[in-house]
């Protein structure tokens, strides 16, 4: 990753050095997508923010100092974006409680959920674990980066990441015992 | 091994980061207690599916393409790129040198146009006066030649790279 932060790599992407852009992509893309993706939840806004987010960040990546990490950077400005994409979407429809979902419908209670239900269940409570726990799940998982790489995004202690996502499972262990 | 136990240590005993000796004792303590066991297959499942999260992330291939519209970038064709490239240009004038070098032992007088004579006669003059000087120079070693021949390449490709970079400073920005 340390390439990443270099000058010069900055410099090629405020170039808009077609090589530098991939590199650039290939990295950050799942990291935006997974913080987007933790905040926002499953939406098919998510392409739209995600865009919105890499069009901030190399707009404004001339004016970036480096006083923090790259990926630091980044990642407070995707989620602060998710964030005021979720307040303007609640400011517009008041009375829609996105946290709301429906209860998981079970055709025959008797009868033992698939795997696909089972993941279903778990990805749905996620919702309502703490934010920074579904952004280090998000980040664990669906970006596959170390813990060391989210400690570094986060801008937390390897050990409090670590706490994060054990938390994190726990409670959706609970939730997963509770739907069975 | 005490079930407390056990449950502390198992998002770790999952995750296969315990030492040897504790997954040891949690896999016995979990083969003898039911309800560990049923804690341990929970887990599991958590597991697996946290891991299916990845198959939810789009190419990167689709967020560059719609970024490159919206910043209004074209993307460079294959010949562009190619053509661009430091390497390529290194490459033209070594090409350039060995068709200089080739023509410097060619038979003139088959060149029968006035232009193509003057043309072969500068570029023979000049090939056969490098080459002699750097004969001369390096004592007809292949291995000195070839040296010097690569830190051209890389001396080219160098101020090619610059070149273009300062060239797209002052087109380009954001």
């Amino acid at each position: 990753m340390n390439h990443l932060e270099d000058k010069e790599f900055i410099e090629a992407l405020i170039l808009q050095d077609e090589d530098a852009f991939n590199r650039f992509f290939k990295y950050y893309q799942p990291l935006v997508y997974s913080i987007v993706h933790a905040i926002v939840g499953q939406s098919s806004e998510i392409e739209d923010l995600v865009q919105e987010v890499f069009l901030k960040v190399l707009k404004g990546i001339v004016h970036f100092r480096g006083e923090s990490r790259l990926s630091t950077w980044i990642y407070s400005i995707a989620r602060n974006h998710a964030l005021n994409h979720i307040s303007k979407k609640s400011n517009r429809n008041p009375t829609v409680d996105i946290e709301d979902e429906p209860p998981i419908e079970r055709n025959d209670p008797e009868k033992e959920l698939s795997a696909a239900e089972r993941a279903g269940i778990v990805k749905r409570s996620m919702k309502k674990l703490r934010e920074e726990y579904r952004v280090a799940l998000e980040l664990k998982f669906m970006g596959e980066f170390s813990y060391e790489e989210i400690a570094e995004i986060m801008n937390l202690p390897v050990g409090t990441v670590k706490t994060y996502i054990h938390r994190g499972k726990e409670e959706l262990k609970e939730s997963l015992r509770k739907n069975l | 091994m005490k079930c407390e136990e056990a449950e502390k240590k198992m998002v770790e005993f999952v995750e296969g980061e315990l030492p040897a000796k504790e997954s040891k004792l949690i896999a016995e303590h979990i083969s003898k207690c039911k309800k560990c066991r049923e804690s341990y297959t929970l887990h599991l499942e958590v597991e697996r599916s946290l891991k299916s999260l990845r198959a939810e992330l789009p190419s990167y291939g689709k967020t560059i393409s719609n970024v490159y519209r919206a910043l209004g970038i074209k993307r460079k064709g294959i010949m562009q790129r190619l053509i661009q490239s430091p390497v390529f240009a290194a490459l033209s004038i070594v090409v350039i040198g060995f068709v200089a070098i080739f023509f410097s032992d060619a038979d003139i007088a088959r060149f029968s146009m006035g232009c193509a004579d003057r043309i072969v006669l500068i570029s023979d003059s000049f090939a056969k006066a490098a080459s002699a000087t750097i004969i001369d120079l390096f004592g007809g070693k292949v291995r000195t030649l070839l040296a010097v021949n690569i830190s051209l390449i890389i001396f080219f490709s160098f101020i090619w790279s610059r070149a273009v970079l300062n060239f797209q400073r002052h087109t380009n920005g954001f």
